[in-house]
């Protein structure tokens, strides 16, 4: 309240105004610098924290390599620019001894990345051992003779690995026993065995991390090995590499082996916690078991078979009902052998072929035949409004044959079918009978006409 | 909703598993194969309750707490007297004893790191001496001071048979030669839990 100016003051408006930005957040190649300058500083290279323009040079060309040779000229001329823009926050420029310090907000800049990085920042031995390793590789495999690498590097490296595993291994046995001494300590602390327990299952934990941070290491060196052996194919470095790779696997199955180990044990551990908490029930447990133990009678059932009964009043464990079993009928193919029949084959009969043959033609002539009556009735009627269906009817009897009554009897419920749904036209069935002088065939006279619209 | 459960994506896939797990009398917890199995229960755990409350007459029954949660069908939460006594199953007292011997090992003697059969009956055969002769008197049934190989031999094959059975409902589990015990096998003490908190006062009861 006593500072007004707060009010007023908008820190998003302020930092966007011209290069405040810029210059609080410089670029790569400058914070980098800063950077460099600053572990310089905090290693006590240069006396009374101070540097010269020379430096800053340097570290701009440290830390921009792949710009280096370019023109010389035009980098001092960047360099210049560069060094004027930090001036405004992070370098101090003492001109009557000409050397720069660091502004309190470089140093605040760089102290604030430190810590942050710092504290995701904490390799394992393996992964150390891991690392340095394959920096190595790397290198070797720029020269294209990884000979040395396993010469030197990889054999010192091999048992350096085993008993850092091996190491571990005994860590988790150690963390077990030291936990279950205390645990049985006649005159125990509660407190104290959690709070042991409490740091011993984060040691676990921290083994646990440092297994995997190796995995992951390895994994990149394997890859590293892989591919070299696809470019280079000397016989010597290909068994070298077989030799690795299996080293590897090897190591990584013990890893895995501990790892596991120490997920089981995790979870029980957990579980411990909670059960110390409850002493008196743990105790109690204990007598009862006892109690158990010796207060359970051995009866002699039927025959000579000893049961164990527990003391009266214990009622036995339910745990589940009567097992589901399921009734399933099949037959079953080997208790009714079926005897073997003879197989019927099939005689071709020509003639009965070319009768069932004609027979389907047949029909397939009638079909014919009738679609074409019902085409004739339809040409009738876009020429007449309407036709009596008996008309048709009688002119097929008239031929007086079986299969033209067949065709006619057909027709007629083509037709009934047909008309009926008809979108055009319509069929009325009439109450007066249709007959012909010379035929006693007689049918319900049908019209079909336009549908009335 | 008592049918809630049905309409679960997963039911399809999941609920006859889980209805033939849990009569069976195995227990669910949230471990490798049972995860599946464990989240359908634990997502319809109400309605699922519901459904075998009123169409089986049983109790869905939980133990444990978060990671530690189990699910089971209370089978002596209940008289089920209907139920004629052969067609009951109920684990031999002998298992039982195994049992508590087996928790007494782990979670309060705190060799957490025992995972095999032989180690256990090993340790049972000769690490507990005061309970010894109770042991060899209960599990091989025998009278004598001094005991045998053959009842070694005995108490060895019970161990062996309790741990099968309780890999059979779900309070441990085998990998190979190696086993873990599962959240669920806490169910052990629970079931008897009015008699351990109650001990003193029962045993005069029943017993003087």
């Amino acid at each position: 309240m006593d500072k007004p100016d707060h009010h007023n003051f908008d820190f998003l408006s302020e930092i966007s105004k011209g290069y405040t930005y810029h210059l609080l957040f410089p670029d790569p190649k400058a914070g980098l610098a800063i950077v460099w300058l600053y572990q310089r500083i905090e290693s006590g290279v240069f006396l009374d924290k101070t540097f010269t323009e020379a430096d800053i040079h340097d570290a701009l060309q440290a830390v921009n390599q792949t710009s280096t040779g370019v023109n010389a000229r035009y980098s001092w001329e960047v360099y210049n620019r560069i060094i004027a823009d930090l001036q405004e926050y992070f370098l101090y420029y003492d001109e009557s001894r000409q050397v720069y310090k660091l502004k309190e907000y470089a140093n605040e800049f760089c102290r604030h990345a430190y810590n942050t990085l710092k504290a995701s920042f904490d390799p394992t031995i393996i992964e150390k051992i891991c690392f340095n390793l394959r920096e190595r590789l790397e290198g070797y495999k720029e020269k294209g003779d990884l000979t040395d690498w396993f010469d030197i590097h990889f054999k010192t490296f091999q048992p350096v690995l085993r008993q850092q595993i091996d190491h571990l291994d005994r860590q988790i046995d150690h963390s077990v026993i030291e936990m279950r001494q205390n645990l049985n300590l006649k005159d125990r602390n509660i407190t104290a065995i959690l709070k042991k327990i409490d740091e011993r299952f984060d040691l676990i934990r921290k083994q646990n991390n440092e297994l995997r941070a190796g995995f992951s290491e390895m994994d990149l060196i394997r890859r590293v090995l892989e591919s070299f052996a696809v470019q280079n194919e000397q016989e010597l470095i290909g068994d070298l590499i077989f030799d690795a790779i299996l080293f590897f696997q090897e190591m990584k199955q013990t890893l895995a082996l501990v790892d596991s180990r120490l997920d089981r044990i995790q979870p029980k551990v957990r579980q411990l916690f909670t059960n110390l908490n409850k002493p008196l029930f743990n105790s109690r447990i204990e007598s009862f078991l006892s109690r158990l133990i010796s207060h359970s009678k051995i009866t002699i059932a039927k025959g000579s078979k000893k049961t164990l009964e527990f003391p009266v009043g214990i009622k036995r464990t339910e745990l589940h009902g009567p097992e589901m079993n399921f009734i399933i009928f099949e037959r079953k193919k080997d208790l009714f052998p079926l005897k073997a029949k003879k197989r019927f084959i099939a005689e071709e009969d020509e003639m009965a072929k070319a009768v069932a043959f004609s027979g389907f033609k047949e029909k397939l002539i009638q079909q014919d035949v009738i679609s074409n009556w019902i085409d004739k009735i339809s040409q009738d009627l876009k020429v007449n409004d309407s036709v009596r269906f008996s008309d048709y009817f009688f002119a097929i009897v008239e031929q007086r044959g079986e299969a033209e009554l067949t065709v006619a009897v057909s027709l007629t419920y083509r037709v009934m079918r047909f008309f009926e749904q008809h979108a055009l036209y319509q069929l009325s069935i009439q109450s007066d009978l249709a007959r012909r002088p010379d035929n006693n065939i007689s049918l319900w006279e049908m019209t079909i006409q336009k549908r009335a619209v | 909703m008592i049918a809630d459960f049905l309409l679960h994506p997963d039911a399809g896939r999941l609920f006859a598993k889980v209805d033939y797990a849990l009569k069976n009398g195995i227990h669910i917890q949230n471990y490798k194969h049972q995860t599946d199995l464990f989240r359908f229960i634990n997502e319809n755990q109400a309605s699922l309750q519901q459904y075998y409350k009123d169409y089986f007459n049983i109790v869905l029954d939980f133990g444990g707490e978060s990671v530690d949660k189990y699910f089971y069908i209370n089978f002596m939460a209940q008289s089920r007297g209907n139920i004629p006594e052969d067609n009951r199953h109920f684990m031999p007292n002998e298992f039982v004893i195994i049992g508590f011997l087996l928790y007494k090992i782990i979670f309060i003697d705190g060799y957490i790191e025992l995972n095999t059969v032989a180690r256990l009956q090993k340790m049972i055969r000769l690490d507990y001496e005061e309970l010894k002769p109770g042991i060899y008197r209960t599990l091989a049934k025998a009278k004598r001071d001094k005991n045998t190989k053959m009842d070694g031999e005995k108490v060895d094959k019970i161990i062996e048979d309790a741990m099968q059975e309780f890999s059979k409902v779900g309070w441990i589990m085998f990998e190979g030669e190696t086993f873990d015990t599962m959240p669920s096998f806490h169910r052990l003490p629970s079931i008897y839990s009015d008699y351990i908190h109650n001990l003193n006062d029962w045993f005069k009861e029943h017993n003087s």
